[in-house]
């Protein structure tokens, strides 16, 4: 879009020159946020009205459907009507099976499975909701600050993140009103911001430990190209973990007596992240908690923390090894994110490298600074640097095959974008239908892999078994976004199918279409569940059944008999149904009110075993561990 | 690696050869990938974008084939019309593969004895290996004996994965 302008007083002619775009970098973080903007080269991150750069990444709604962004805790009198979120981005695209630690707020599972939502005092509302919120506010200082509405903001995301969690990112934004530009990996941006400012060239590491997530990158940056050769890290690891450790050990100090709940539990990690702060100077810190009161020291404290900092190094060694590289080659190791301001993570990060670490540029600010000055070059706005950043994907991206395994169609660490396509074919004859189960991980099987969306090919023309050519594409654009497509290629029938945001689609068609996609994967995972305990509470019915033919009248009063007969009616009546939690209640009744029948079979057969045995010949007779 | 229809030493401006002077290839990727990178595109409408991220995937995937030499040893044999996906019409022989089925039992044991040094001097074996077997593809190309050289890149097929289960198993060890 350009404006035009009317030429300086004495210039005859009018002249058109293009407005400068306005484009901002958006650090999304789990603890914090920032925006920064950037100006041929230069970038700086945007205070907002109480002068910190730092927006706290808390949202607080009220019952009066009153929300308030970035403020640490609401006056007490309004408390109790409030609910405050934390730490939100740990829920983005993640189902409640992912969250194994305790949260301050109250999940709610999605209808299906899917993304957990969240209970507030203001109603139920969705991770995706609560980040859009906080990008709200960090776009509302950009606009303040540049003068104008922005034209497109580049926001980061951890390396590792997988696609769900990077889509959710987008939807976000999307819900903010923001045009995202580039979703880029956030040791990227400190790459960037490194690269730009600091002239730093090589081969280099960059350790980035946030608040909620770790992320390692090796990256080689030459002559203004950034190329990621290796990723690693976890989405769900950071010093909001350290803070989590010395809470809980402080609960264990008071035997337990008081488990937090709640708002409590906010305050007991705040405590407990001031304990972590003392440590770092002092050696020891007089802590309390409850009818506790006692010494948290060093030594403790390290036996705290070294196995989540040992968990980092092990992603820096696998990194180190994806791309064949070794520590000697290392030219610099930089330090990002708030959490690498802790000594001890300092201290063994420089022990495993052998390096001194580089963190002349604030660890809190770096990421957004990185994510500007793409931002800014994104945008439009030239002024002579080139530069190309060449991002990967964490994980492996591949499908569901025979068996249940997992077929990676492309590997982790590879360059995007990227596309490849492979050729699956039909088992059965006549076989017009297949389905394709799309998914993210490294593991063998299907089920330890994450479950991105399932959809049917219809429409194969029906062939022998093996005859017809499905040809199935992975494409990965360079936001790390998949779309994937299959078609029957032998008689060159076209059948395609989009299941990710498509070129050319209309928004809603695109919502619609995720929607069904994963609604279509979380009904699946249900009905197989439910499958399994229809089985299992058939093959107790049946084993019952035979026991009570053989034994029943011997062993059991007609009352027992009775008993037993309804619970196997009742089972068998739920089986037939859909209520895979009645089945697998009365299956677990069924089997404890058959313990006795069960004992006294055993009883009976070992008595028939024993009759006319010696003890010496017991010893040969039964095989060991019989008895253990 | 799949079989491709794209030339990819043509397209990163390169003579099809066994042996590549991987700066200059890193260079025109990095030029060529300048000019054609979505990130150029942002701003374009949705069929440039999409032309793009198209054009970029190839490019990357060229660029991953040439720099690992199995795989540009493959795509070699493809340009010249030959299906690499199949070991049929080809008969390895049979003391390599035994020799391979040793190595793969000797690797077993080490994982189980943990032993490190063992793995280390194994994976130096592989190499010395890889490097001859790699001298011979290389005669074979440029005597254009195609069938003797495809030969000779199973051979290499199966030392690269050895190579990669040495790996696997080295990790393992780190990790326990």
């Amino acid at each position: 879009m350009a404006l035009f302008t009317i030429a300086e007083p004495g210039q005859s002619t009018l002249i058109t020159t293009p407005r400068r775009k306005r484009a901002a970098g958006i650090d999304l973080g789990t603890t914090n946020s920032l925006v920064a903007v950037a100006n041929a080269g230069k970038a700086e991150t945007i205070a907002g009205s109480d002068g910190s750069s730092l927006l706290p990444s808390i949202v607080h709604y009220r019952a009066d459907d009153n929300i308030q962004v970035g403020v640490l805790s609401v006056p007490d009198e309004s408390i109790l009507a409030t609910t405050s979120i934390s730490s939100v981005k740990r829920l983005l695209g993640r189902g409640r099976k992912d969250i194994a630690y305790q949260l301050p707020y109250q999940l709610v599972d999605a209808p299906l499975g899917g993304m957990s939502c969240i209970k507030t005092a203001a109603g139920t509302v969705s991770p995706v909701q609560v980040s859009a919120e906080i990008l709200k506010q960090l776009g509302l200082r950009a606009v303040t600050a540049l003068g104008g509405e922005l034209d497109g903001v580049v926001i980061t995301v951890p390396a590792y993140f997988d696609e769900p969690q990077r889509q959710a990112t987008r939807d976000a934004a999307r819900l903010a009103g923001l045009n995202v530009l580039r979703l880029l990996s956030e040791p990227t941006a400190a790459a960037v911001a490194y690269g730009l400012d600091k002239r730093l060239q090589g081969t280099v590491i960059i350790y980035d430990l946030g608040g909620g997530t770790f992320d390692v990158s090796l990256m080689k940056l030459h002559n203004g190209v950034f190329e990621v050769l290796a990723t690693g890290g976890d989405s769900a690891l950071g010093g909001d973990d350290f803070d989590r450790a010395i809470a809980q050990w402080l609960v264990q100090q008071e035997q337990l007596k008081n488990i937090p709940v709640a708002g409590d539990y906010q305050k007991l990690l705040l405590q407990a992240r001031s304990i972590k702060h003392g440590l770092s100077e002092k050696n020891e810190i007089l802590a309390c908690y409850g009818d506790w009161q006692g010494i948290l020291d060093r030594t403790t404290y390290y036996q705290l923390v070294d196995p989540l900092i040992e968990a980092t190094l092990k992603s820096c060694r696998r990194v180190l090894r994806d791309a064949d590289i070794q520590i000697a080659e290392i030219a610099e190791v930089v330090m990002v994110g708030g959490a690498t301001r802790c000594p001890r993570v300092r201290e063994k990060v420089t022990a495993f490298f052998q390096k001194e670490l580089l963190c002349s540029i604030d660890p809190d600010k770096v990421v957004a600074l990185g994510a500007a000055l793409q931002a800014d070059v994104l945008v439009g706005n030239k002024y002579g640097e080139e530069m190309l950043l060449l991002d990967v994907i964490p994980l492996s991206l591949g499908v569901e095959t025979m068996g249940g395994l997992m077929e990676k169609i492309i590997p982790r660490n590879t360059t995007i974008p990227a596309s490849r396509a492979q050729e699956f074919t039909t088992f059965k004859d006549g076989q017009t239908v297949m389905t394709l189960h799309v998914l993210q991980g490294e593991r063998e099987l299907c089920s330890d892999c994450r479950s991105l969306a399932k959809f049917e090919l219809t429409g194969i023309p029906s062939m022998v078994a093996g005859a017809a050519r499905i040809r199935v594409t992975f494409q990965v654009d360079a936001d790390g976004l998949l779309e994937v497509k299959a078609q029957e290629i032998v008689t060159g029938v076209n059948s395609a199918i989009v299941v990710k945001p498509a070129f050319g689609l209309q928004e809603n068609e695109i919502e619609t279409m995720l929607m069904t996609a994963y609604t279509n994967a979380a009904a699946d995972k249900a009905l197989r569940s439910l499958r399994e305990k229809q089985v299992e509470a058939d093959r107790h019915i049946e084993a019952l059944e035979a026991a009570l033919k053989a034994d029943g009248d011997n062993l059991l009063d007609s009352a027992e008999r009775i008993r037993l007969q309804q619970s196997i009616n009742t089972l068998r009546q739920a089986a037939a149904g859909n209520d895979a939690g009645q089945i697998e209640q009365l299956t677990l009744g069924l089997n404890t009110l058959s313990v006795e029948f069960a004992n006294r079979r055993m009883d009976m057969q070992i008595k028939t075993a024993l009759a006319g045995h010696t003890m010496e010949e017991l010893d040969h007779y039964i095989p060991k561990g019989v008895n253990d | 690696m799949n079989t491709s229809n794209h030339n990819y030493f043509t397209l990163l401006e390169l003579t099809p050869e066994c042996e590549i002077d991987t700066l200059v290839l890193e260079k025109n990727f990095q030029r060529l990938q300048s000019l054609l990178h979505p990130d150029r595109f942002v701003n374009a409408d949705a069929t440039r974008r999409l032309l793009a991220i198209q054009q970029s995937s190839i490019l990357n995937d060229g660029y991953k084939i040439l720099k690992s030499p199995l795989h540009r040893a493959e795509h070699l044999l493809q340009l010249q019309g030959i299906d690499t996906s199949v070991h049929k019409q080809i008969q390895l022989d049979g003391k390599f593969l035994i020799a391979q089925m040793e190595m793969r039992e000797d690797l077993e044991n080490l994982l189980l004895q943990g032993n490190a040094k063992g793995m280390i001097f194994m994976q130096k074996e592989v190499k010395k290996e890889i490097t001859s077997v790699w001298a011979a593809f290389k005669i074979q190309i440029m005597a254009a004996t195609y069938m003797a050289a495809k030969a000779q890149f199973h051979k290499l097929q199966f030392l690269y994965r050895l190579h990669d289960e040495i790996r696997a198993a080295e990790d393992k060890l780190l990790d326990t």
